[in-house]
């Protein structure tokens, strides 16, 4: 064997492990960005309705009309659709029920309750979380103080890209017009 | 055995490839620049609402707080900023945001967030008034730890 075809070879090798290490970059960044897409649409969906329903509380009746409001969980009064009549709004993160469609164990539904009748989220919600603020900006957790509403969200992929789930993440802190003093 | 041209050949090669190698690489990184930078900017678009959403109930200036007055307009608005022992969170009026600061912990880091309060122009509330109008803006800007800023503006009018 004559040194032109060893050293041929090995030049061969290394160029084809350079072109499947590139592909394999490729498609493990491909990957990784679809995922994030599609947690970052997932919050972004999440974040519409829940921006929808908040900025409603108390549209329609005067006063008292935060029902309920814990970590997880809030229920209020509003006239979502502005047809005169007020609805009953619950949102909640129920931890107990896992989202099983997906192979993420960290993820539950998120859960919007409108008359009674549940919309079961299951956009791979990781975290949300609820806090509640008074006039002065301080955390409360008398509802007849709370006058901003604060939500952190977090959503993860449904499947892993390698060991890690790809995620997005919303926070804001809403002041509804209708509570407000 | 192998000649010389034949070395040049495959060293022009290798570089062709090479150069292929760091320009994909390079796009690469620049789409992972572009998620993060996307995913920064959401929460800051998000902070500077926070602003907007807190300023927009407050009344539109020092002079229409309280009771009903009757005001000559735009002449009895007081000057822009808060009015003497008026701190945040105690604004009664949408221009106390004039040069408000504040800094945000966020899930994505922290974020430098200033405010700044103009009169508009009546005939174009694109231009800053320097005299007294009914029309005020509140402009908002988030700078993220990595410098990347955002502006957010609301405009508020008295009538």
């Amino acid at each position: 064997m004559n040194i032109s075809i060893i050293s041929s070879f090995i030049i061969g090798t290394i160029l084809l492990v350079s072109l499947v290490k590139v592909n394999l970059s490729l498609v493990g960044n491909s990957m990784d960005a679809m995922y994030d897409q599609v947690a970052k649409i997932h919050v972004n969906s999440i974040a519409t309705m829940v921006s929808h329903d908040f900025r409603k509380i108390g549209y329609g009746l005067s006063g008292g009309s935060l029902q309920e409001a814990t970590s997880s969980k809030i229920t209020f009064q509003g006239d979502l659709d502005d047809d005169g009549v007020v609805d009953m709004v619950s949102w909640e993160w129920d931890k107990t029920q896992d989202i099983t469609e997906t192979s993420n164990p960290n993820d539950y539904v998120l859960l919007r309750t409108v008359n009674g009748k549940s919309t079961p989220i299951k956009m791979g919600v990781v975290k949300f979380e609820l806090s509640y603020y008074d006039k002065l900006n301080q955390p409360t957790n008398a509802i007849d103080e709370i006058r901003w509403i604060q939500v952190r969200l977090l959503s993860e992929s449904a499947d892993p890209v390698g060991d890690k789930y790809m995620n997005a993440s919303w926070e804001k802190k809403f002041v509804p017009l209708n509570i407000e003093d | 055995m192998v000649d010389t041209s034949e070395h040049i050949l495959l060293v022009a090669a290798l570089f062709i490839f090479a150069m292929l190698q760091l320009g994909l690489t390079r796009l690469l990184l620049n789409n992972n620049a572009t998620i993060v930078r996307t995913e920064l900017d959401y929460t800051a678009v998000a902070l500077a609402q926070n602003i907007v959403d807190q300023s927009r109930t407050k009344a539109f200036d020092e002079a229409a707080t309280g009771a009903y007055n009757l005001l000559t307009v735009p002449d009895d608005f007081t000057d822009l900023g808060p009015e003497i022992g008026e701190y945040y969170p105690y604004y009664d009026d949408f221009d106390d945001y004039d040069n408000y600061t504040r800094t945000d912990t966020t899930q994505h880091g922290v974020y430098e967030t200033r405010c700044r309060v103009d009169y508009m122009q009546e005939s174009d509330l694109s231009q800053v008034s320097t005299v007294k109008t009914p029309h005020k803006r509140l402009y908002v800007q988030v700078v993220s730890e990595v410098e990347d800023t955002l502006t957010v503006t609301y405009t508020k009018s008295y009538y």
